[in-house]
């Protein structure tokens, strides 16, 4: 019987997700006996526009580090991609294939970042950084600092990516959920996933039966990119237009949802659902925090508080489970 | 190796300035480019404009040195100068401020704000270096939470209001001397200074440089590895609180959002200047020539009339071409 | 025809590394069913022979007859697809994942929809598993299972690849009695369905035990090959070492006095249990066994590196408490570590920092500034006294060879003015001339009245520099034996495999 209970909890501590789980029910738990608004319909679907365009990003990002890579340049391409779709829909070119213009951009972005990376082998860090330099420069410049509207009348498009569909819900949420589904699906259910997690969990080893590390790297490079693209993309359709210093240090906290979520920063180890629970996480605690009554500068605070000791809960967690 | 003649020695002592001084000449290229563009850009008072401009992450830079070439990374340093900064300011306000943070506070002397600037930034540097050493969670995550929280108790702390109205002694700080060198240049050139000394003087910064080069070498060589890694990020924290006087003496303010993504900007020059991400290798003399190597592109662009955006973009150039260049010379020796 | 009777015939196998000639034309002849020994010193070269079989390395010359075909170069996957399949000494999974993954990594089933078949991968790992008799849930991860059960996946890996040859480097230098027993049981079986196993290890007893030949080598030649029941253990050990040991090391006597180092019932968690011994000033203590005997994990934990349960150590028969290594360098010992790029150098780093790193409080003055021109000096003296070949002292460390490199890490040590000295494997991986100076250097140091505790594979270099030797098996000390005139080698071995008559 105990030894029964000893193998369910090593069972249950196994699940890479059970640490943000639980700090996601702690979180709520603690919001809704602190205000009585916390726990209802609104707030839920407010708190889930604000967290999936940061969750959208996580995602790619915690794919992306999963191959043991990271990228700082996302918060740049959450800009660049919708300003390109702008600038086109303007010129009068069809909301759609500006769209996909504008992820074919973050793409490209993605593949230079990937390619830089394993020509010159240098540390995805600084790589990135450049990057991240490069865009949003390239951004301010080609933008003048001026925010861009849209200002054609084909709102349609806008609205499927960003607008409001139904209960106050906002599309942006659907896509959150078809990104994690996907991209769960991925990573769990094909051969391609597989590759994902030896390539970060042991590039030696994943080389010595032939696998190609640096496509592998390469797609996630640009996996990544084109979901912090369409991230971008929905932001836009929520306000209709796009400032080009949109995303500013959004890399960084999309970083942390991924690694609350139980990412590993060497790669390797991690999951999508995690990703998508840190950044509920951290859209709650934005908003619990307001509706407790906390000057909204509190979350920083927390925010950070909670990715350290998250990732030391994780830590722990994964040596208890596996001894 | 054996060395057969005068002639293979030169050859290497040819080889080893070019490659450490290689960022040094791109910087004299730069120089000489901008002034054949503009004049104007070699007098006296834009020189030591140049070198103002570098000074806030300059000094950032230096203690960032520290810890990257322990192999590690301090991503706090520009939310550490805010929250040093806003304390730093909010002790250091004139009786004359119209909103006042402690209102019923005379004017205090002004060395009491500036320690408090140091000693916070130490404190804060000192719990990631804690947190590093002894739960072992990568310096990323520990300063990306230092990052956030520093940020966070800004903002708490002033409120989210710029903190203003210093002290004169305090805004002299960011002022000039004899009418013509500019105080921050000197807080900058003491820091090199006494930062150079600690990492090429001292046995602390000797083991620096073991820890980055081959940490468990450094433990069986009797080095403390937890006690060096700790004083590493208090000494980075500790120059991001001076950061935030000059900081405060020039702008004669503290915003709480004061100095977002400096931290990237120092490691920028850091990297520039030659310290290696994969630990051990470095200087002091590198990581002041990258701080001047953005400042002067920064101003020699803006002087030329171009765009301020695209400095960010040539930036972004910049650092990932030094890199590679440097990554190439490493290479070269295997 | 012969031929047809061989699965594997390498022969005149060259292969040069920058500087070092690791196998000068050897030859290897492995038969289908067979288990096949591979022996020979550290450096004999018979892991750069496998790796050059497991398409790591590619031989610079020769020819290698694969299941009747002359093959080509090629790679470890290549190697895998022609069922070439190596077990590692050193295992590396990826960590985190399950096992039915590690197996069927680059190989996964898929379903009519193009995603991988869980359910599938699930069975098929289990019939491969039942193949090896072993009993794991493939959804286990990898990171939580022991050191024998990964091996035991890398097996059941070959088995899944249908490999003809299996490759196994050292596998029990890390399994317990119980563990070896199921692995030879396993063997045996692969063996009966027509595989052939080449096994390389240091373990005489166990080469008996499992196989069918036995290929020796030495210095990166081939010395023979025999029927393992054919052979004699005393003839096996002279063909493995080869050489008359007294004359290549004459030991010099120097004067012994009282005791300076005292370990009482020293025990680990599990790697080693009650270990007692004793060094005098002027006494060099050799530790012989086998690799993975627990002799420098002893060496580690006296030092401070690692943790004991329990024990004690006297120095000067005072008790004294080392819990890291500045505890063992406050007291005044030293260690030279195995191995020298994971624990001893800095690469990057100068010769001179490399050189003062454990002893840099020496040259502090009063304002805690290091007395650079002292500290130059004092190197400059050193470099010169244990003849260090450098271009100067400002050169990184990386760039000189690996004696100079181990001259330096010595230099580091007797800077700190040491009275006991640890040296694990201080000559391994060094060119000849530079190892008689190491030699010439330890046997000095004991002249000085110094304690020395050396840890060598190579029985000759235990014999020809010792006063006593400590010989350890399987986490014990099976004795402690003065090095007279008598003592042989084949005594030693008899110590270190456990069976003494």
């Amino acid at each position: 019987m105990k030894q029964q209970l000893h193998k369910l909890i090593v069972k249950l501590l196994r699940i890479s997700e059970i640490g943000s789980l639980s700090g996601l029910l702690i979180i709520v738990l603690v919001f809704s006996l602190l205000s009585e608004h916390f726990l209802t319909w609104t707030n839920f679907v407010g708190i889930f526009t604000m967290t999936a365009e940061l969750g959208i990003i996580a995602i790619g990002v915690t794919f992306l580090m999963i191959s043991g890579e990271f990228d700082l340049s996302v918060g740049s391409v959450f800009a660049v991609a919708p300003m390109t779709g702008a600038i086109l829909m303007n010129s009068g070119i069809s909301p759609f294939f500006s769209f996909l213009a504008g992820l074919f951009v973050a793409a490209l972005i993605g593949g230079l970042n990937g390619f830089v990376l394993i020509k010159t082998k240098i540390p995805s860090f600084i790589v990135t950084l450049g990057s991240m330099m490069f865009f949003r420069g390239l951004l301010l410049a080609v933008s003048g600092g001026f925010q861009i509207s849209y200002i054609g009348q084909n709102n349609s498009f806008l609205e499927v990516l960003g607008g409001k569909i139904f209960l106050g819900m906002r599309a942006s949420g659907i896509w959150f959920i078809i990104g994690t589904i996907f991209f769960s699906y991925i990573l769990n259910r094909t051969k391609y996933g597989n590759h994902v997690f030896a390539v970060g969990g042991n590039q030696e080893a994943a080389k010595a039966i032939g696998i190609n590390v640096s496509k592998v790297k390469i797609i996630n490079f640009v996996a990544c990119s084109v979901m912090a693209g369409l991230a971008g993309f929905t932001m836009f359709g929520r306000f209709n237009s796009i400032d080009p210093t949109a995303g500013l240090q959004l890399e960084l906290e999309a970083i942390a949802a991924a690694v609350i979520g139980g990412v590993l920063l060497t790669g390797g180890y991690g999951s999508i659902i995690g990703a998508f629970i840190g950044a509920f996480l951290i859209g709650i605690l934005r908003s619990g925090l307001i509706l407790a009554g906390a000057p909204s500068y509190w979350y920083k605070a927390f925010i950070g508080i909670v990715l350290v000791v998250s990732v030391i809960l994780n830590t722990k967690i994964r040596k208890a489970a596996t001894g | 190796m054996t060395a057969t003649g005068s002639s293979v020695i030169n050859k290497i002592d040819f080889k080893q300035i070019l490659q450490k001084y290689g960022i040094v000449f791109v910087l004299i290229l730069m120089i000489v480019g901008i002034s054949i563009a503009e004049p104007a850009f070699l007098s006296r008072s834009n020189i030591f404009n140049v070198l103002t401009q570098s000074s806030i992450f300059g000094i950032m830079a230096l203690g960032l040195t520290f810890v990257i070439i322990s192999k590690g990374i301090d991503l706090s340093v520009g939310s550490i100068l805010a929250l040093s900064g806003v304390v730093l300011a909010s002790l250091g306000q004139a009786a004359s401020a119209t909103s006042k943070y402690f209102p019923n506070m005379g004017e205090l002397p002004v060395f009491i704000p500036i320690l408090a600037a140091l000693s916070i930034g130490a404190l804060c540097g000192g719990i990631s270096g804690a947190l590093i050493a002894k739960t072992k969670i990568p310096a990323f995550i520990a300063t990306l939470g230092m990052m956030t929280i520093a940020r966070g108790m800004a903002l708490i702390y002033s409120d989210g209001r710029p903190i203003s109205t210093l002290v004169p002694s305090l805004t002299a700080l960011g002022g000039k001397i004899f009418g013509f060198i500019p105080v921050p240049v000197i807080i900058f050139f003491i820091a090199i200074g006494i930062s150079s000394v600690l990492l090429q003087m001292t046995k602390f910064g000797k083991n620096v440089y073991a820890i980055g080069g081959n940490i468990t070498a450094a433990e069986v060589s009797g080095v403390n590895v937890s006690k060096n890694l700790i004083l590493i990020y208090a000494y980075s924290g500790l120059l991001a609180g001076l950061a935030a006087v000059v900081f405060a003496g020039r702008v004669g303010s503290v915003h709480p959002g004061a100095a977002t993504g400096y931290e990237l900007t120092a490691i920028a020059a850091t990297t520039i200047g030659g310290t290696s991400h994969a630990g051990g290798i470095g200087t002091i003399w590198g990581a002041f020539v990258g701080a001047l190597v953005l400042a002067v592109m920064r101003n020699g662009l803006t002087l030329i009339g171009v765009d301020a955006y695209w400095q960010q973009i040539t930036e972004g150039v910049i650092i990932i071409v030094a890199v590679v260049i440097d990554m190439r010379k490493n290479a070269k020796k295997d | 025809m012969s031929e047809e009777k061989y699965i594997l015939q390498m022969s005149n196998i060259v292969k040069t590394f920058p500087g070092v000639k690791a196998l000068r034309g050897v030859e290897l002849n492995v038969k289908p069913g067979e288990i096949h020994a591979l022996m020979g010193e550290n450096g004999a070269g018979k892991s750069t022979l496998v790796n050059c079989l497991a398409g790591i390395h590619n031989p610079t010359s020769g020819e290698i007859i694969y299941d009747g075909e002359k093959v080509g170069n090629y790679n470890t996957a290549q190697a895998l697809e022609m069922g070439i399949s190596m077990i590692h000494q050193e295992l590396s999974p990826v960590f985190h994942r399950p096992i039915m993954e590690n197996i069927w990594l680059g190989r996964e089933p898929l379903n009519r929809f193009g995603f991988v078949d869980h359910k599938k991968m699930y069975e098929m790992s289990k019939e491969v598993l039942k193949e090896i008799d072993l009993d794991e849930d493939p959804k286990t991860l990898m990171v939580s299972l022991t050191v024998a059960k990964m091996q035991m996946i890398e097996i059941a890996k070959a088995v899944s690849y249908d490999s003809k040859l299996i490759i196994m480097d050292e596998p029990t230098s890390a399994l317990t009695d119980k563990e070896v027993k199921q692995l030879f049981r396993i063997m045996r079986k692969l063996k009966d369905q027509g595989k052939s196993i080449i096994y390389i290890s240091h373990k005489i007893e166990e080469v008996y035990e499992v196989t069918d030949k036995v290929t020796i080598y030495r210095d990166g030649q081939f010395i023979g090959t025999e029927a393992t029941s054919n052979l004699v253990v005393s003839k096996l050990i002279n063909m493995m070492v080869g050489r008359d040991v007294n004359e290549m090391l004459p030991k010099v006597k120097c004067p012994i006095g009282d005791i300076k180092l005292e370990i009482k019932n020293l025990t680990h968690s599990h790697l080693f249990k009650d270990i007692s011994f004793t060094v005098k000033r002027g006494e060099i203590l050799g530790i012989a066994g086998l690799v993975g005997s627990g002799r420098t994990e002893v060496i580690e934990t006296v030092f401070g590196i690692r943790s004991s349960v329990s024990g004690e150590i006297f120095i000067d028969g005072k008790k004294v408490e080392i819990n890291k290594p500045r505890d063992a360098i406050a007291h005044h010992m030293a260690l030279l570590t195995e191995d020298r790029r994971l624990s001893g150098i800095f690469p990057m780093l100068s010769v001179r920092l490399n050189m003062v790193i454990a002893n840099i409080s020496t040259y502090l003055n009063k304002l805690g500034l290091v007395k650079e021109k002292m500290l130059k000096n004092e190197c400059d003296e050193y470099v010169k006294k244990i003849q260090v070949k450098t271009p100067g002292l400002m050169q990184k460390i990386e760039k000189l060879s690996g004696g100079n490199q181990q001259k330096v890490l010595v230099a580091r040590w007797l800077m700190t003015k040491p009275d006991i000295l640890f040296l694990d494997e201080p000559t391994r991986g060094i060119d000849v001339g530079t190892k008689a100076e190491i030699h010439k250097i330890i046997t000095k140091l004991a002249g000085e009245g110094k304690s020395i505790v050396m840890i060598s594979s190579e029985l000759p270099e235990v014999m020809g520099m010792s006063d006593r030797i400590l010989i350890m098996h399987e986490g014990r000390v099976t004795g402690i034996v003065e090095n007279t005139k008598d003592l042989t080698q084949e005594d030693l071995m008899a110590y270190a495999t456990n069976t003494v008559a």
